[in-house]
């Protein structure tokens, strides 16, 4: 049985010593560490050069960067899902825009203007410019939507008043 | 464009006497140098029925204080500017005329309208508030007709009229009639005398109609038209909600990162007067090009009027003020719809074979008979009625308390359970003011018994006079200027180009103008495919 191979190149004691008088290879070993303790403790301490430091400190910053990609990668599909959601919306505002216009088309092409408008009808007339002058100034889609469908409301009251509506009297 | 304007004055001046005579007596229309609001100011006569006046030769007395003009006996329309004395001296220095006209700008302007009688003498004050004008004297004195500078007086054919006589139609008289209402309710609410006057200058209808947007068809910016305004002019030239604009007088559609509306504008202002333009659109993927005459309608100078609503029927008496003044800014929506009516009326005695140049409508006070209701027969399982679509607000049936959706089942002196509409309207018209009566409302599933004492709405007493000849020599001094640009800015601006101040030399920088107006429909919208 030899000395415990953790103890080699240490202060070994009595009964260690008296082993290695008996066994060379413990001796040997023993030798051995012992001057590799001693050789290294000799060494001088010698500076790594910066590149072997900045490739240290690089490869310590992977794991941050993949976590930044992750959180980049949530960000933009966010980003996409947003964008898209908007152009959605901005598709259907611009759908509903197209409708209400031809409706609105519609009934402009059914008042009828040989003769002055009536009381009611000046009246109409006015709320309806008032409206024109805000769609005026309008920019967003949104807001014009809702312009245009108070328009509607006042063009088919406009037409209908023209129309005389079924039964529709005025007293 | 000023050019333009300056240049058409200075040929009404050259050509447009038709209406307009020598007199052969005459008065004297005063200013003193007013000091209002601890400054100094000057007020002289730029404009007298239309024409523009010279105050060149005046200017050294214009400057030292006290300054008058003949007038030749009878009706005179001026129009009077009031300058600070410094800002006048600075414009004087310039030679009186310059482009700086456009930056240097009177301290008021009045347009007032009086009768002056020949051996008078007139002085005319300006409030400190810019609203009102008076006589502050009116002496006898002599005064030598002989002289150049003598302001003609307006001899017009005028025809004044009853409107309950005469073949106005019945809806647009009670349309005036409202309107008049609705005229005299602003200034009760502006002022606390017994009667309203008001006059309003000569004017382009400067309203095109439409409004627009950017869009695109195949790839290539467009204009798409997003309302056009019925009875508009851009509604009259064929023009439709939803079309989108490629072309403006075959020139198409730029991104140039203006407004639409703004292009639509400087598209106008390079078009000559009378010349034809031409709008190229897209519907319903279709592309059809809609033509018209670019020639402006002209608003004609009107005054009127009126009494006030919150006088008896029986003692509402039209006082002729002894000066007319525009003192009154009518509100915006107001003013559209009277400027509208001025032009259907108009319109209906252009139409007319005696020509006149002016038309004088008045009425005297009444009550209204509408009771403020629009609706339609109803009928179902169990009612048989009147449905109620809209109501006037402060009519009677407004305030009996009568709400959209009511059906109204049974008045009071009907056989019970039978409705029936001429029973219906006939006692509605039999109504008098100060009666109770009562009207029965199925309101939801309830049924309603509503009661009120009957008050219709007053009508007021009025009297509105159109100057019809004012619109013929605007039209001719513009086709005088028919080789120049566009007259459109503000209506104001308009107003001031056409009626007063000519330039003799220079050719101011900004050109830009405003919108525009195109000739009636019958002579122009002409659609092609």
């Amino acid at each position: 049985m030899h000395i415990n191979s953790a103890h080699l190149g240490k202060e070994l004691s009595k009964a260690e010593r008296k082993h290695m008088q008996e066994c060379d290879v413990c001796a040997f070993e023993h030798d051995l560490l012992a001057k590799l303790k001693y050789s290294s403790e000799e060494m001088s301490l010698e500076t790594p050069p910066s590149f072997v430091w900045e490739g240290i400190q690089r490869s310590g910053k992977i794991p941050k960067s993949q976590r930044n990609r992750l959180w980049q990668v949530v960000t933009g599909l966010a980003a996409t899902i947003l964008i898209c959601g908007l152009l959605f919306n901005n598709y259907q505002l611009q759908g509903q825009l197209e409708q209400v216009l031809l409706v609105n088309q519609s009934l402009e092409l059914q008042i009828i203007q040989d003769s002055a408008p009536t009381f009611r009808q000046a009246k109409l007339l006015t709320k309806i410019r008032k409206i024109d002058l805000q769609l005026l100034e309008a920019t967003v889609a949104s807001d014009k939507l809702v312009f245009l469908k108070e328009r509607q409301k006042l063009i088919t009251e406009m037409v209908r008043s023209q129309k005389g509506g079924d039964y529709e009297f005025s007293i | 464009m000023n050019l333009a304007f300056n240049l058409l004055f200075l040929l009404s001046i050259c050509f447009s006497f038709r209406s307009i005579a020598y007199a052969s007596e005459c008065a004297i229309l005063s200013f003193k140098n007013n000091h209002l609001d601890k400054g100094s100011y000057i007020t002289l006569i730029i404009g007298n029925n239309g024409q523009f006046v010279n105050n060149r030769k005046n200017v050294k007395s214009l400057i030292s204080g006290d300054h008058e003009y003949k007038l030749a006996e009878g009706s005179h329309t001026l129009i009077i500017e009031q300058w600070t004395t410094s800002d006048y001296k600075k414009l004087t220095r310039k030679n009186y005329i310059n482009e700086k006209y456009n930056i240097t700008k009177p301290h008021q302007i009045k347009t007032i309208h009086l009768n002056v009688t020949a051996n008078k003498k007139y002085q005319l004050l300006f409030d400190s508030n810019k609203s009102k004008v008076t006589i502050g004297e009116e002496t006898s004195t002599s005064c030598d007709s002989n002289s150049n500078k003598l302001l003609k007086a307006r001899v017009a054919t005028n025809s004044e009229v009853f409107i309950d006589d005469f073949d106005l139609p019945v809806s647009l008289a009670y349309r005036l009639r409202r309107t008049m209402r609705e005229i005299s309710g602003y200034h009760e609410k502006k002022q606390s005398s017994y009667g309203y006057s008001n006059i309003i200058p000569l004017e382009l209808n400067d309203y095109f109609g439409t409004v627009l947007d950017k869009k695109s068809y195949l790839n290539k910016p467009t204009f798409r038209v997003l309302s056009v305004l019925p009875y508009s002019l851009a509604s009259q030239l064929g023009l439709a909600s939803g079309d989108e604009i490629i072309a403006l007088g075959n020139i198409s559609i730029e991104d140039t990162g203006k407004h639409p509306n703004i292009v639509l504008r400087e598209y106008f202002s390079s078009l000559k007067i009378n010349s034809s333009m031409s709008f190229e659109i897209v519907r319903d993927g279709k592309v059809l090009i809609l033509k018209g005459r670019y020639t402006p309608i002209i608003v004609p100078e009107y005054q009127y009027q009126v009494s006030s609503n919150l006088i008896a029927l029986d003692k509402q008496n039209l006082l002729a003020p002894s000066v007319l003044t525009n003192s009154s800014e009518i509100p915006e929506d107001l003013k559209f719809e009277f400027k509208q009516l001025i032009l259907a009326i108009s319109s209906f005695f252009q139409g007319k074979e005696d020509n006149v140049d002016l038309v004088t409508l008045k009425s005297v006070a009444r009550p209204d008979k509408r009771f403020g209701l629009v609706g339609r027969s109803f009928v179902d399982e169990t009612v048989y009625g009147f449905k109620v679509s809209s109501i006037d607000l402060g009519s009677p049936a407004d305030s009996l308390g009568l709400q959209k959706g009511d059906i109204v089942v049974n008045t009071a002196e009907e056989i019970a359970g039978v409705f029936n509409f001429l029973l219906f309207s006939e006692y509605l018209e039999s109504l008098e003011s100060g009666q109770e009566y009562s009207l029965t409302v199925k309101r939801g599933k309830q049924i309603k018994v509503l009661i009120n004492e009957y008050h219709p709405v007053i009508l007021p007493s009025f009297s509105v006079t159109l100057d019809l000849a004012s619109i013929n020599s605007a039209k001719e001094r513009l086709s005088d200027a028919n080789n120049l640009a566009s007259p459109f800015s503000d209506s104001h601006e308009i107003y001031i180009r056409l009626n007063k101040r000519p330039t003799f030399k220079s050719v101011p920088k900004n050109t830009s103008g405003n919108t525009t107006t195109v000739s009636d429909k019958s002579k122009q919208s002409n659609i092609q495919n």
